[in-house]
């Protein structure tokens, strides 16, 4: 054991003179990291969200009182204000969104068996007040819970003339509206009531985090492992294997014709937490200059490139030249993501074992 | 977040109480040939490793390997431990107990790689492993002796592709096997190549003969559950553990349970657990009674309790890359973690105490842990 120790020691030693890995990162670094961004960018992420569900709620009201071209129109609007909200903080996985499927419940997606049709077209057609109510929605299906089922309420084309005709339908659309207000409120308010204590003082005894380190990484998960999942979900499965297989309502949010922004939205995120604002802030203080600028310059061009589409990726990824520019922008979030996970591992951050092995 | 943080209380004090004894410079146990723990490591340098433990999670020794390994297991006679290599497998080490030095190293025959699991006969005459045929991508099960030079008796086919954990029933003639049905190829690394027509199976196989003796299927709609990790209790009952390989949002079943003759039948979580278990299950182990079965969730950070007699699930416990899963006796269990933590936690009383932490270099322990009585 001690020869082991010993042994390890001197791997320690030769892996720091050949620079492999950083500088040690204090503990009060991470934390100061940690605290930053809860409070930087996490709680005022949820709030946004909170904030965009209440107006997207009061104008679905709005809507059904009066339905008219204007009214729609403005539901839709705030459908994408709430709909950027969510793409923004959608990368959070760990904490109250862990909590009673309330990720599944804001978006259930993909949905390749059509589980939000099936089920909203049932409750839509059983007329059933009973279902709606504030006791027993919350127990409906999770896949009409949530944005996606908003989505086909108010993106259908013949979505008002619909809703005009069904009052039902119509109160299914305030019921989900209403319900995803709740969810986000929680959310927000757990995190400022019940998390935001936890990173203040990782180390308390009743707490969630072992440490410090253990609380970022927490965050460094949240801010790597989405980059995977946006470019295997949102990008690789609707290209297909090569140009003539893609398949485009494997996009997500094309109905309204927004899996793009979505895709940017995320990118932009994640470059948050990863630079502060400005690039101050972030992990700037944290990483060598040289490493921090490089990986911000990646997350620029990324971004840049997304910005480049001419055409919603709907229709892009049906041209030759949009489908090579999707896959130019797959291969580009595949080295940022290995970029990132080296940046981990030699900032003394480890993301996971078991909970990343396949066997 | 209620309960999870009630958990964490215990654990951390649990953790601050036991600290004093964690020491890097505390000594060598000696095997006192009570229960023994083993597990493959890796630790932060990157290095893989094998660790024999004693039941109260002090080290007896460790051994060094050329790659990152999967399953370990004691030989039911002999001092020794055999050590699979992960898959694409290329080495199985047998090593001693005591010292940690390896006595034999084994390579797949020519055209195979180990699939990360291994079996003794009870008499410790014979060492069974799953493997796949590289080219054809069909698993094979090989019977080697147990002792140098570990000649190829025998081998058979598996009857299905990537075959994973192999038990063998109280007749000691019937292997049970659990065919993941993932196609792989070293060339392409661990890249599944083959999620739209993979067809998993549970299947016994006569290890006399190497003749099917039953094959056990879930529904189609449920082709994409590999089935991959299993236990087996005395009444031959057996648990599966799988892992989905289709949409996030679908909702099916983790885990089965199959006894010969009658059909593979999913037992379900409740839907919100089932979806935190993150559609992946790493190990599956029976407790001492075999009654209760243990899976864990390392993705979801989360261990499940299943009542085998009842067919329904239990309860479940938080455990950050929980992943190793060892019999503590009746209801209770060995939990090990890829922050090199090792817990015990007893279903009846829902207590978790902390084992052993981290011993001294940082390691994470791997996929499964083992626990065997004296010789």
């Amino acid at each position: 054991m001690i020869s082991t120790c010993l042994r390890t020691f001197i791997v320690l030693l030769s892996s720091l003179l050949t620079s492999i890995a950083y500088a040690q990162i204090s503990e009060e670094a991470w934390k100061t990291f940690n605290n930053n961004t809860v409070n930087q960018f996490i709680i005022p992420a949820y709030k946004a969200l909170s904030d965009s569900t209440t107006s997207l709620h009061e104008s679905t009201q709005a809507l059904c009182q009066a339905p008219s071209d204007i009214a729609i129109k403005y539901s839709q609007e705030r459908f994408h204000q709430t709909m950027d909200a969510w793409q923004t903080i959608q990368n959070i996985g760990f904490g109250p969104i862990e909590y009673s499927m309330r990720s599944y419940s804001i978006q259930f997606w993909p949905d390749k068996k059509n589980h939000v049709g099936k089920h909203l077209a049932k409750l839509v057609s059983s007329g059933d007040q009973s279902l709606l109510t504030e006791e027993r929605f919350p127990g409906a299906q999770v896949s009409v819970k949530g944005l996606p089922a908003i989505e086909r309420l108010l993106f259908n084309q013949t979505a008002l003339q619909d809703l005009k005709t069904d009052q039902y339908r119509c109160q299914v659309l305030t019921t989900i509206s209403h319900h995803l207000v709740s969810i986000a409120h929680s959310l927000h308010s757990e995190w400022l009531e019940q998390m935001k204590s936890q990173f203040a003082d990782a180390k308390q005894l009743d707490g969630y985090f072992e440490d410090d380190i253990d609380a970022a990484t927490a965050l460094l998960k949240t801010m790597i492992e989405p980059l995977e999942v946006i470019r295997d979900l949102k990008l690789k499965r609707p290209m297909g294997s090569s140009f003539g297989s893609q398949k485009y309502k494997r996009l997500e949010s094309w109905r309204s014709k927004r899996s793009l922004r979505n895709i940017e939205l995320n990118l932009l995120s994640l470059q948050h937490m990863f630079a502060g604002q400005n690039n101050k802030g972030g992990l700037s203080d944290l990483l060598p200059k040289q490493t921090f600028e490089e990986i911000v310059e990646l997350y620029a061009s990324l971004i840049k490139d997304v910005r480049q589409f001419e055409s919603p990726l709907e229709e892009a990824i049906q041209t030759e030249q949009g489908y090579q520019a999707a896959s130019k922008l797959y291969n580009k979030m595949g080295d940022l993501h290995t970029r990132l996970e080296n940046m981990a591992a030699n900032a003394g951050i480890h993301l996971g074992f078991n909970s990343r092995d396949g066997d | 977040m209620t309960r999870e943080i009630k958990l964490k209380r215990r654990t951390l004090l649990l953790a601050g109480a036991s600290a004093s004894l964690l020491s890097p410079l505390k000594l060598m146990a000696a095997w006192d040939k009570d229960g023994l723990l083993v597990s493959a490591a890796s630790d932060n340098m990157g290095q893989h490793w094998a660790l024999c433990l004693d039941e109260s999670g002090r080290e007896i020794s460790r051994t060094k390997l050329p790659a990152r390994a999967h399953e370990v297991l004691k030989h039911p006679v002999r001092n020794e431990i055999a050590i699979v290599g992960r898959r694409p497998g290329r080495y199985l080490i047998m090593a001693a107990i005591n010292s940690g030095k390896i006595t034999a190293q084994l390579k797949p025959e020519p055209g195979f790689h180990f699939y990360g699991h291994a079996l003794f006969t009870p008499d410790g005459n014979f060492l069974i492993t799953t493997e796949n045929h590289i080219d054809s991508g069909q698993g094979r099960i090989f019977v080697r002796e147990a002792r140098n030079p570990y000649k190829v008796i025998k081998s058979f086919p598996s009857y299905g592709i990537g075959p994973h954990e192999v038990k063998l029933s109280s007749d000691q003639d019937t292997l049970v096997i659990a065919n993941g049905g993932i196609k792989t190829h070293p060339d392409k690394g661990r890249e599944k190549l083959n999620l739209d027509t993979m067809s998993p199976s549970l299947v016994y196989v006569s290890l006399k003969t190497g003749e099917l003796l039953e094959e056990a299927k879930l529904d189609r709609s449920y082709h994409q559950l590999s089935i991959r990790h299993l236990d087996i209790n005395r009444q031959d009952e057996v648990t599966v553990g799988m892992q989905y390989q289709g949409e996030r949002t679908d909702h099916v079943p983790l885990v089965a349970s199959h006894k010969r003759g009658q059909a593979l039948s999913p037992i379900w979580a409740p839907e919100q657990t089932n979806y935190a278990m993150k559609h992946y299950c790493g190990s599956v182990r029976y407790d001492h009674s075999g009654k209760i079965a243990a899976i864990s969730s390392p993705k979801g950070n989360l261990v499940t309790f299943w009542d085998i007699d009842k067919h329904a699930f239990i309860t479940s416990i938080s455990c950050k890359d929980g992943c190793g899963l060892a019999s503590a006796g009746n209801q209770a269990f060995f939990i090990s973690n890829g922050r090199g933590d090792i817990y015990n936690y007893q279903v009846q009383s829902r207590t978790l105490k902390q084992v052993s932490s981290g011993l001294g270099c940082k390691l994470s322990w791997d996929n499964h842990l083992a626990l065997s009585k004296s010789v």
